[in-house]
């Protein structure tokens, strides 16, 4: 059983070298510039109840992979399945800051596709969580990072998604609130919700996390349990700091070359919303784990 | 073709609600940084009216009434829509890539963008109707039966400027030159359709091609309580055919290329 499932997913990015190439490429559906992949051929699954820690170096397709997970924008090709709903906590959380945080967190439950009524029950919930005080009727634009942070972090963990993605979120809260997070998380996975944390910060993965999705230029390097995942990338980076800096160079050429083939797919890609696991499904999941432990 | 045209329906009609509250907010946060707020919906077109009064009416016309109706009513009874057409064609067109950021879903109904900045701008016109309700009262032309029209030109004014904003919408995010395109088309528009003077009948016959002149032409009879829009019924059916070509032509290019709305910001 699984919550999350990539199969052969890649997001492409063309580098035109003139506007006109935009063009040709929609009306002559031809590429046209050079093709970037940000993520190249990645499969994998997740089952429910994994909190997930992605790790890899700058420009490793860590945001485009949050995109993906987040339902913000569809494959180039491949298959997504997410099943029930995800919410994206990122630090800049797409607040509008002619509004107040009262007015943000309606307008953000509409863009969720929740209903009046859930809105209002979800509220007062949202409002204590954020813990702003009087700002909350105070336009968003007024605000300091942190209380923008943590309005963002309230709302999307107050929806009560099935997935959750946390793209860097945590680094700009003081210690009290990263502690009232991470509460949160804990509460989430033991309900059995799955949860994906990018972080370039490695103690926090491998303190945190039960899997590691290594990603290495697009593609994925290693996944399994989070403390093999982790102890290589620290391996890899050991080895990467120690190379000379051609070796580096020619490391990191040798790798763009394979980020900019094409990759052999023509069917578009899709990302589906299933409906979400129901508690049976959940139980099934534990047993299961309980036999591979014995295993 | 119908297929699509049916899709956006539908998905309008399940955002209703979305629609309307997104309609409040987008004008909440366009009036919020001003002392005068709201007023300033009446006093910037006021203040225009004054200027083409001046220049057109006493300058060129000096003065002298179209069909014994005094130059100032007929004015604003046939500017007054034009305004609501000019900020509709131009916002609508950049909605799509300046609001897709607020938009966290792909799920999202994107149709529902154009929709409620649409409705945001009609909520000023409805106003603005209001104040020249009052205004041709003054003048000498109070409401009466005629005035009816209103609900009629209002739903035909949205139908177009929605249809158009499907197109426009999906286009400019792609080719964001368009944007300039609309705005000096929209500035050179004004003076084809007759709302500064009398086109000879030749003349309104081509015109008449730009169905804005229909829009125009009924806001003025409405306002002024003449019978053109009865007697033009022939136009009118012109005028919905062409909103019926414009909407399932849009519905097609939204659909078509909103998958990739995201990818071109």
């Amino acid at each position: 059983m699984y919550q999350v499932k990539f199969e052969n997913v890649s997001k492409r990015y063309t580098l035109y070298n003139k506007q006109s190439d935009k063009l040709k490429e929609i009306f002559f559906s031809k590429a046209g510039g050079k093709q970037f992949y940000a993520l190249r051929n990645v499969t994998f699954e997740v089952p429910p109840g994994e909190v997930v820690g992605i790790i890899g170096i700058n420009g490793s397709g860590k945001s485009t992979m949050s995109n993906l997970l987040a339902d913000v924008m569809p494959p180039t090709h491949g298959k997504i399945e997410l099943h029930g709903k995800t919410a994206l906590i990122a630090i800049s959380s797409g607040l509008n800051g002619n509004l107040t945080g009262l007015e943000n967190i309606e307008l953000k439950g509409l863009m969720l596709g929740m209903t009046k009524q859930e809105i209002i029950d979800l509220t007062p919930a949202i409002i204590e969580f954020a813990d702003i005080g009087d700002f909350i009727n105070q336009p968003v634009k007024t605000y300091s990072s942190g209380m923008k942070s943590r309005l963002g972090f309230a709302i999307s963990i107050n929806v009560d998604p099935d997935i959750l993605v946390i793209d860097e979120a945590l680094s700009v809260g003081d210690q009290t609130f990263t502690d009232k997070c991470l509460a949160k998380m804990n509460e989430f996975k033991d309900r059995g919700k799955t949860i994906f944390f990018i972080s370039h910060s490695v103690s926090q993965v491998r303190q945190f996390c039960t899997l590691g999705l290594w990603l290495e230029f697009g593609e994925v390097r290693e996944y399994g349990p989070v403390d093999e995942v982790v102890r290589e990338y620290n391996k890899f980076l050991k080895w990467f700091r120690n190379l000379s800096k051609e070796q580096q160079d020619s490391f990191k050429a040798d790798k763009l070359k394979r980020r900019t083939t094409v990759v052999d797919a023509t069917e578009l890609g899709e990302t589906y919303i299933l409906p979400p696991l129901t508690e049976e499904q959940l139980q099934t999941r534990h047993s299961s784990v309980a036999v591979s432990n014995e295993a | 073709m119908f297929k699509s045209a049916k899709a956006i329906l539908s998905e309008l009609k399940s955002s209703l609600y979305l629609i309307f509250r997104l309609a409040t907010y987008e004008t909440r946060s366009n009036n919020s940084m001003q002392y005068l707020g709201f007023l300033w919906e009446f006093v910037t077109p006021l203040l225009q009216i004054g200027v083409y009064w001046f220049v057109f009416g006493f300058g060129i016309r000096s003065g002298r009434p179209i069909d014994g109706v005094p130059f100032l009513p007929w004015l604003v009874a046939g500017i007054v829509v034009w305004f609501f057409i000019a900020s509709a064609i131009t916002s609508t067109a950049r909605s799509v890539y300046s609001k897709i950021g607020m938009v966290s879903k792909m799920s999202f109904p994107i149709s529902t963008i154009p929709a409620y900045v649409l409705l945001a701008l009609f909520y000023r016109h409805v106003a603005l109707v209001g104040v020249s309700f009052i205004l041709m009262w003054a003048f000498g032309f109070p409401m009466g039966l005629h005035s009816l029209w209103f609900i009629y030109l209002a739903f035909s004014a949205l139908a177009l400027l929605y249809s158009l904003a499907l197109i426009t919408s999906a286009l400019t995010t792609i080719v964001r030159d368009l944007q300039n395109l609309l705005q000096s088309m929209m500035r050179m528009l004004m003076y084809l359709t007759p709302i500064f003077w009398v086109p000879s009948a030749k003349l309104a016959n081509i015109l008449q091609i730009n169905p804005l002149y229909y829009l125009v032409e009924g806001y003025r009879s409405m306002f002024l309580g003449t019978d053109w829009l009865a007697t033009n019924w022939a136009y009118g059916l012109y005028y919905w055919a062409i909103v019926f070509v414009l909407f399932f032509v849009g519905s097609m290019i939204h659909l078509r290329f909103r998958r990739h709305f995201i990818d071109y910001i």
